[in-house]
């Protein structure tokens, strides 16, 4: 008997050939399946960050223009525990350079949704033009005390600050980088995420040596391994790294 | 081409095989996104989309890539061979989503074009830098360029050497997706599992590769004779079944010699369509079939039947004492030779 032979446009196959094919559809769909699930799992750059995308709220408070522009609130928020925000736009764009000028160390009220990591850092991606002025003044230090850390040669990794917390989430590594290039392109504050033994990352706000934004002269050292010597101050729980971009080192 | 082709055949086993293919890629889709969204709650739906999507494609581009060898080694995938266009297209189907996804979640919304940041923000020479996104892309538009060619029309149009060097890309391809993921995602996942996962199908994909092409070397080698003058010895008429036939090569050309109602014809092995191995076909209803696709041939003259034009070159075949001599130069396609009776 001469063995069975398949013609494409013959509907169907011959019996002990679909035998054949069953068995290996069977184990090619659990063998998928398998996979799926596998590289589902070793997933390890998803962190516990949130955005509230669509959702609006009031917020108000003191906003800063220094070291990037930020809402000290009156009260902490529910969700995100935090009081304090960093401000940026929609998409990949940074707070508005003028409103932060012409609000800076005033009482405001302004809308938008929420970015927050269960680290406690938070963000407000405010809605355009919802800045208003509120009645009263502001007191002179609303983070609180400044105090120099000393110089430091830190290792880490600058991220864009919206992605990471909460916009994109991984919002770190190399699959990000371009997004984190353009978001700080946009004006979104650059942070160098620096490992702590909680395991957990200590959060330095890059500015340049004067305390003026860095944003455009950074962009080459996003998402890489970098170390970067410069003066670190604490004002109130924030931590700052004044240097000047050019000395940044990439690590590779 | 076959006397009983059907112009645009949708017929149960396609409308089948196609049921399966997305069933089987709506499966990964759905594993992938629940597993990864039970495990990480905070997960956003376009982290896990372009991830499923990406690693379901490579996944699928495995499979297109072992098909073709696995068939070649044991017949009886040739089924899934046929309609392998199909899994192309879907895995570029698959990609484009992948991509689209990216494009909009990374590069769109900002101050640049986005497409132009695909290329700009990856354009070191470091691992960190290298430019991985602009791999996928070039290997996104050599999937397109095969699938929007992938229908017979193309293969008419751009005749078959150009199709088939033109689909012979799909190695470039897979190269390029290689540094895609290897110097992309991988920079940043770091569990081991996934480099593991890239070797193996590396591994499957060249050793199948390899084992199919030393399998016919093989019998190039056992075959190949002396074409020093004239008629070569081939083998007994015995040797052949009924309705099949046998290659041998000929001054390095694999020709197909067939046994059928008694008579021996012998045509050249590429067929016009896709260069399917014609001797590892059978005569059906009169006709030559090739075991890829089911073009057909007349065995005499080496010419699909009317209205199909296709043609293929014949060879002048004679008998002595059983033994079955062939002419290793060819005549021209369609050339009409007396089959050898017995
Ligand atoms: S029918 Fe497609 S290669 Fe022969």
């Amino acid at each position: 008997m001469s063995e069975e032979f398949f013609i494409g446009w013959q509907g169907k196959a011959p019996e002990a050939m679909g035998r054949f094919l069953r068995g290996k559809t069977i184990l090619l769909l659990i063998l998928a399946a398998l996979i799926a699930g596998a590289a589902a799992i070793w997933q390890g750059t998803i962190g516990k960050a949130y955005f509230e995308f669509g959702k609006v709220r009031d917020f108000s408070g003191i906003l800063l223009n220094e070291p990037v522009p930020m809402l000290v609130a009156n009260q902490a928020d529910e969700t995100s525990g935090a009081a304090v925000y960093y401000l940026v736009n929609p998409l990949k764009f940074g707070f508005d350079p003028e409103q932060a000028e012409k609000f800076h160390l005033t009482n405001v009220s302004l809308q938008g949704s929420l970015l927050y990591r269960e680290d406690g850092q938070a963000m407000i991606e405010v809605l355009p033009d919802s800045v208003t002025l509120v009645e009263g003044t502001a007191v002179g230090a609303p983070l609180g005390e400044s105090a120099s850390l000393g110089v430091q040669t830190l290792r880490g990794e600058i991220v864009d600050s919206k992605c990471y917390l909460g916009l994109m989430n991984p919002g770190i590594g190399k699959p990000h980088r371009a997004c984190a290039i353009r978001c700080i392109s946009g004006g979104v504050p650059p942070v160098l995420l620096v490992p702590n033994n909680a395991g957990e990352a200590n959060y330095f706000i890059l500015v340049d040596e004067r305390g003026g934004a860095v944003n455009g002269a950074v962009l080459d050292y996003v998402a890489l391994p970098v170390e970067i010597t410069g003066e670190a101050l604490k004002i109130g729980d924030r931590l700052v790294l004044k240097a000047d971009p050019s000395k940044y080192h990439i690590l590779e | 081409m076959s006397v009983s082709y059907q112009a645009v055949g949708w017929n149960a086993f396609k409308k089948k095989y196609d049921l399966l293919l997305w069933a089987g890629i709506l499966l990964y889709l759905a594993i992938f996104s629940a597993v990864g969204l039970a495990l990480n709650p905070a997960a956003t739906a376009e982290i896990l989309l372009i991830r499923a999507t990406g690693t379901a494609a490579i996944f699928l581009l495995h499979m297109i890539l072992c098909v073709g060898p696995a068939a070649r080694l044991d017949k009886r995938w040739l089924p899934v061979l046929y309609n392998r266009r199909h899994m192309g297209v879907s895995m570029f189907l698959l990609g484009l989503i992948h991509a689209v996804i990216v494009v909009l979640t990374y590069h769109a919304g900002a101050d640049l074009n986005p497409v132009l940041s695909i290329f700009v923000s990856d354009a070191g020479s470091t691992v960190g830098t290298f430019p991985f996104q602009a791999f996928g892309f070039l290997a996104l538009v050599i999937l397109f360029l095969m699938a929007a060619t992938s229908h017979d029309f193309w293969l008419a149009n751009l005749t078959a050497p150009v199709w088939k060097t033109l689909h012979m890309l799909v190695y470039v391809a897979y190269a390029f997706l290689i540094v895609h993921v290897v110097f992309g995602v991988l920079q940043s996942e770091t569990h081991p599992g996934y480099l593991a996962l890239l070797v193996v199908g590396f591994v499957l994909v060249t050793g199948l590769h390899l084992l199919s092409g030393a399998r016919e070397k093989a019998l190039d080698r056992g075959r190949d004779q002396d074409v020093a003058e004239g008629y070569v010895d081939v083998c007994h008429i015995d040797e052949i079944e009924d309705n099949r036939a046998r290659i041998v090569s000929l001054s390095g050309e694999r020709v197909a010699v067939f046994k059928y109602e008694g008579k021996i014809s012998v045509v050249s092995n590429a067929c016009q369509h896709q260069n399917g191995p014609l001797g590892e076909g059978k005569f059906v209803d009169g006709c030559i079939t090739c075991p890829w696709h089911g073009f057909q041939y007349l065995p005499e003259t080496g010419q699909s039947p009317p209205p199909f034009t296709e043609k293929i070159p014949t060879f002048n075949v004679k008998l002595e004492a059983g033994r079955i001599l062939v002419d290793p130069v060819p005549n021209p396609a369609g050339t009409r030779v007396e089959p050898a009776v017995f």
